[in-house]
């Protein structure tokens, strides 16, 4: 569990640092940025237990990064210039990470009951979601590796 | 509290999958927005190539009648000053040649060639007559002269641009009807086809502000900008005009179709105190330079 916290935290700094170098609203974002890291810092303190999953700081990280994507879209929205999607290699970067973000917001409210394995029926094998979405960002992310290296 | 639990669960399930399902809309959503934006410009661009293509060939137009226009003066030139003069010519070679046939026939018939006076008489009619012809012949020749000029602006040709456009300077300077300051700041030589246009839109500046301005003074800058552009700055202190109403003046569109023809572009300023100023500026990269 400690290495999920560390996963959640490389997690919590590089996603922001993503956004933070797209996103035009830059003093604004770093203020929010320090509150989410502050929030998150607090709730595993207070929670006082590594072995602890922090299921309400992370199901919050991930809406926060579905916030930040679908502000990035609306940035792009308001260029002005139109892009072309199917050739916008951040335009799919983007989408994967929102796949992902939503993904872990399921997995994420269901966190503390996954792990104490007292989960059933559907939400069994809830860590599929996450798993599922995870793939799927991971191959529309490489689609849109794939994309900008060939502009 | 099994009940509770399932409550919680459902709810998580409920709130879970609203926002999967409400991301992956969400970018669903986007992707169509960009698209239609993208067509939406794409229509607009459409619309702006077409009006640039009615724009172009309005200048076409203008500049075709242009041609036109300075032909029907030619014409005109050539009809009433070459054309008058060389009728004349023929009315006195006419004259002449009956003279000299009822001369020749009054000394067959007469068989005297003693009437002196009469014979004095042919004579002075004859040399008026030659004097005549001779100096219809020198006008007709100076008026040939002055229509080749205006053909192909001679000087242009043959003394160069900046030429030119001083002997121009110099011959409205000396109508008295406008002071004129001149810059000329010409380094290196231009293309035939760029110099003659030039010239012809300083020309056509000039007979605007001749016939319409009732302008004293006027300023004349002509820079160059090697390898880049050349730049005409055209100002008078006449009562100026409204440039969006005047705009469609054949003057004026003869000198925007010889710009635009060059890729250069007009801009005016013009109000009732300040008088008028023109500021063109034409590349060098066009499609005419080599």
């Amino acid at each position: 569990m400690p290495v999920y916290h560390l996963l959640a935290f490389i997690e919590l700094v590089f996603l922001p640092f993503f956004y933070y170098k797209l996103l035009s609203a830059k003093p604004i974002y770093l203020y929010g940025l320090g509150v989410l890291i502050l929030f998150n810092f607090l709730h595993t303190l207070l929670t006082g237990d590594l072995y602890k999953f922090n299921q309400v700081a992370w199901s919050i990280n991930a809406l926060v990064f579905i916030i930040l994507g679908f502000v990035y879209y609306y940035q792009l929205y308001e260029q002005s210039e139109p892009i072309l999607v199917e050739k916008h290699p951040m335009f799919f970067i983007n989408a994967g990470i929102l796949v992902y973000a939503s993904g872990s917001f399921f997995t994420y409210l269901l966190g503390w009951e996954i792990l104490s394995k007292e989960a059933s029926g559907i939400f069994h094998n809830a860590w599929i979601i996450q798993s599922f979405s995870n793939v799927a960002k991971n191959i529309i992310i490489a689609y849109g590796l794939w994309l900008s290296r060939q502009m | 509290m099994a009940q509770q639990t399932n409550v919680t669960d459902f709810l998580i399930l409920i709130i879970g999958t609203l926002t999967t399902v409400l991301t992956v809309s969400g970018v669903i959503f986007f992707a169509f927005i960009f698209q239609r934006k993208l067509y939406r410009k794409q229509a607009e661009f459409r619309e702006i190539e077409k009006l640039l293509k009615k724009e172009e060939l309005q200048s076409a137009y203008a500049l075709i009648e242009g041609r036109e226009s300075e032909r029907k003066r030619i014409a005109e030139d050539l009809h009433d000053n070459l054309g008058s003069l060389l009728a004349t010519l023929k009315i006195y070679i006419d004259t002449l040649r009956n003279q000299e046939v009822k001369h020749e026939e009054k000394q067959l018939l007469t068989n005297d060639q003693s009437d002196i006076y009469s014979i004095s008489l042919y004579k002075d009619n004859r040399t008026a007559l030659i004097q005549k012809i001779h100096s219809l012949v020198e006008a007709a020749a100076r008026e040939t002269r002055r229509i080749s000029h205006d053909l192909d602006s001679g000087l242009l040709q043959y003394g160069g641009f900046q030429a030119a456009i001083e002997q121009l300077i110099e011959a409205i300077n000396n109508s008295q009807k406008l002071f004129i300051e001149t810059v000329i700041d010409i380094t290196d030589p231009l293309d035939d086809e760029l110099s003659l246009n030039v010239y012809r839109i300083i020309q056509e500046l000039f007979a605007n502000t001749l016939k319409h301005a009732h302008a004293t003074k006027v300023r004349i800058e002509i820079t160059q900008i090697p390898r880049e552009y050349i730049s005409i700055i055209f100002e008078d202190n006449g009562k100026g005009f409204n440039s969006e109403q005047v705009k469609k003046g054949i003057g004026l569109q003869h000198i925007y179709s010889r710009v635009e023809r060059f890729y250069g572009h007009v801009t005016i300023d013009s109000s009732s105190e300040f008088g008028s100023t023109f500021i063109i500026e034409i590349p060098f990269n066009h499609p005419f330079s080599v």
